[in-house]
C-alpha cells in the first residue's frame, strides 16, 4: 500500500508527514545562478549549513560498516563520499541534473548513468509499492504505468521524462519535487537493503570509471591511492585525461593529481586532501591490475 | 552424482537451452535476446513444458508468473520424485518445507546460512495483485506458518537455484528472471552469506536430498 505524503513547507524549509507519523526534514530552498547565461534555478538542498542537515549527518556512509561485503572497495570510495556529502540522503535539485540523491550524488540526467541504473535496481525491491507503485523496469527501462498506457520514463538517449517525473521544473520548488524527495529519503531511512544498494551502485561506478581510466592512462599497477583520485575527478568531472595524464607523468603524480581541476574546484580538492591524509596509506598496500579488473 | 549434482546440472542445462542470459554483479545483463524472451518461439514452448511438469495445463504463452514451475520442473527432472513439495507458488512450497515434513529440506536464515551449491535463494518480491511480502526471515517464518493454518494467503517471492560459488559471489539460475531462464551474479560476504541490496532475501533452503 502506498505511503502518502503530506508537503509541510515552512518560510523556505521543506519537510514531509508520511501516514500516521511524524514530519521529517526533506531541506531548503536554494538558487543557483549560471556565471555563464546569468539564469537563476531553484530547487532543495540537505547539504550542510541547510535546514535537514542534521538529518543528513544521522545517515552518513561509513566504510567500516561494509567491510565484510565490500573489503577493500568500500575504502576506495569513501573519500569521494565523504567529497560529496556523506549522507546516505544527500539532496539537490537546484542544478541540471534537477535531482541527484546519495552519497554518491547519483545524476538523474545521464541515461544509463549512475542513478538510472540504481533506480532501475530499486524499483525491484519489494517495498517499490510504498514509495512508487507506478514505476516499474520493463525490457530493462523504467517505465510510467498509467491505467493500461505504458510510458517510457528514459531510453538510450534522454532520461527527460524521469527528470520532469522528479522535479518538473527549474523555477520553483514544487510539491511533486518535495514528494519524490520524501520517498527517497523515507526509503532510504527505512531499509537497511537499500543503503546496501546505493553502496553497491557506488561501487560499481567507481569500478567503471577505473576501468576506464585504465584505458586512457594505463593504470595497470598503480597504486589504489592514485586510482582514487583519478576516480574522484572523473566522478565529479572537473578535467579530462589529458590533465589526468600530465599529472601522472609529474615527479610526483598523487599531488599533482590532487591538483588537478584545483582551479574550479578548490573546495573539492581540499576536502579530498583532508580526506586523504588517513586513508592514504590504507589504500597504498594494494595496485590495480588489469588482468584482474581489481585491486591486488 | 548427487541429487545437488543433478539439479545443477538439469538448472544449467535449461539455462543454456535460453542461450544463456546473465545478470552480471554490477547489474549488466548480457545474452538476452529480446526484452520478454518468454513470449518468443521456442522460449515459452519451455516454460509450457516447466508448466506441464508439476500437471498444470498451460502451454507456456499465459499469463502466470512462472519461476515456481522452474524450481519444481529442475527438482522433478533431478529425479526428487516425491521427496519435494511440487507448486507453483514459492511461498506454498516453502511453507510445506518448512514444517518439517520433507526430509533432506529445510528452511534457515539467509543472515546466518553460508550458501552452498544447491541450495534455493528465496527472496520476497512486489507484484501485480501482491498482498505486502515478508521483507526478514523472522517475518517470513510467520507469514510460512499462517499459510500452513490457512489463515493467510500466500504471498509473491520468488527462489533462484545456487549453481557456483566464488569468494564474495553467487551464481544462482532462476526462471522469470528478466523474463527469461537467467544466471545471476549476487554478492556475498565475507563469512560466504548473501549480502546484496538488489532483492531482500528471506530464507534459504538447505537441499540434501
Amino acid at each position: 500500500m502506498a505511503i502518502h505524503f503530506d508537503v509541510v513547507r515552512d518560510g523556505k524549509h521543506y519537510s514531509a508527514r508520511p501516514d500516521n507519523a511524524s514530519a521529517f526534514a526533506i531541506g531548503s530552498k536554494v538558487s543557483y545562478r549560471n556565471k555563464k547565461t546569468g539564469v537563476e534555478r531553484f530547487g532543495l538542498s540537505n547539504d550542510g549549513g541547510f535546514f535537514g542537515s542534521d538529518e543528513a549527518r544521522k545517515q552518513l556512509y561509513v566504510a567500516s560498516d561494509y567491510q565484510t561485503v565490500y573489503p577493500f572497495w568500500c575504502d576506495f570510495i569513501e573519500p569521494t563520499a565523504i567529497c560529496e556529502g556523506q549522507s546516505f540522503i544527500s539532496l539537490n535539485t537546484y542544478d541540471r541534473a534537477r535531482f541527484t540523491f546519495g552519497f554518491g550524488q547519483f545524476a538523474a540526467h545521464v541515461p544509463d548513468g549512475d542513478f538510472i541504473r540504481w533506480f532501475r535496481d530499486m524499483l525491484q525491491r519489494p517495498e517499490v509499492v510504498d514509495y512508487f507503485p507506478n514505476l516499474e523496469v520493463r525490457g530493462g527501462r523504467i517505465v510510467k504505468v498509467e491505467d493500461s498506457k505504458i510510458i517510457p520514463m528514459e531510453d538510450a538517449g534522454s532520461t527527460e521524462p524521469l527528470q520532469l517525473y522528479f522535479n518538473p521544473t527549474l523555477d520553483d520548488v514544487e510539491d511533486a519535487e518535495v514528494i519524490a524527495a520524501a520517498k527517497l529519503i523515507h526509503w532510504t531511512g527505512s531499509h537497511p537493503e537499500a543503503r546496501l544498494l546505493q553502496v553497491q551502485h557506488m561501487i560499481n561506478t567507481a569500478s567503471r570509471l577505473v576501468k576506464e581510466a585504465d584505458k586512457r592512462l594505463g593504470l595497470d599497477g598503480r597504486g589504489a591511492d592514485i586510482c582514487c583520485v583519478v576516480m574522484d575527478v572523473r566522478h565529479q568531472g572537473r578535467a579530462g585525461f589529458d590533465e589526468l595524464q600530465a599529472a601522472l607523468l609529474a615527479k610526483k603524480p598523487f599531488d599533482a593529481l590532487l591538483e588537478v581541476g584545483g582551479h574550479g574546484e578548490p573546495e573539492r580538492v581540499k576536502n579530498l586532501k583532508a580526506a586523504l591524509v588517513t586513508r592514504r596509506a590504507g589504500l597504498q598496500q594494494k595496485k590495480w591490475s588489469r588482468s584482474a579488473g581489481n585491486f591486488v | 552424482m548427487t541429487f545437488v549434482d543433478d539439479l545443477t546440472t538439469v538448472a544449467r542445462r535449461e539455462w543454456t537451452r535460453w542461450g544463456g542470459p546473465v545478470e552480471k554483479i554490477d547489474g549488466t545483463l548480457i545474452g538476452f535476446t529480446d526484452p520478454r524472451m518468454e513470449a518468443k518461439h521456442p522460449f515459452w514452448t519451455y516454460v509450457g513444458e516447466y508448466w506441464q511438469s508439476i500437471g498444470i495445463d498451460l502451454d507456456g504463452r499465459d499469463a502466470p508468473a512462472w519461476s515456481g514451475a522452474f524450481i519444481c520442473y529442475c527438482f522433478k527432472q533431478a529425479g526428487a520424485k516425491k521427496r519435494f513439495p511440487y507448486q507453483d507458488n514459492h511461498s506454498i512450497y516453502v511453507s510445506k518445507i518448512d514444517s518439517g515434513k520433507f526430509a533432506g529440506l529445510s528452511l534457515e536464515d539467509p543472515a546466518a546460512t553460508t550458501l552452498a551449491i544447491g541450495d534455493l535463494l528465496w527472496a520476497s518480491r512486489s507484484g501485480e495483485s501482491c498482498r505486502t511480502p515478508p521483507s526478514n526471515f523472522a517475518d517470513a517464518k510467520t507469514e510460512l506458518r499462517k499459510i500452513r493454518e490457512k489463515t493467510a494467503d500466500s504471498f509473491c517471492s520468488h527462489c533462484d537455484i545456487v549453481v557456483a560459488i566464488r569468494p564474495g559471489e553467487a551464481d544462482v539460475i532462476g526462471g522469470n528472471v528478466k523474463q527469461a531462464v537467467t544466471r545471476t551474479t549476487y554478492k556475498l560476504d565475507s563469512n560466504g552469506r548473501i549480502r546484496d541490496g538488489r532483492r531482500t532475501f528471506v530464507g534459504v533452503i538447505k537441499v540434501s536430498l
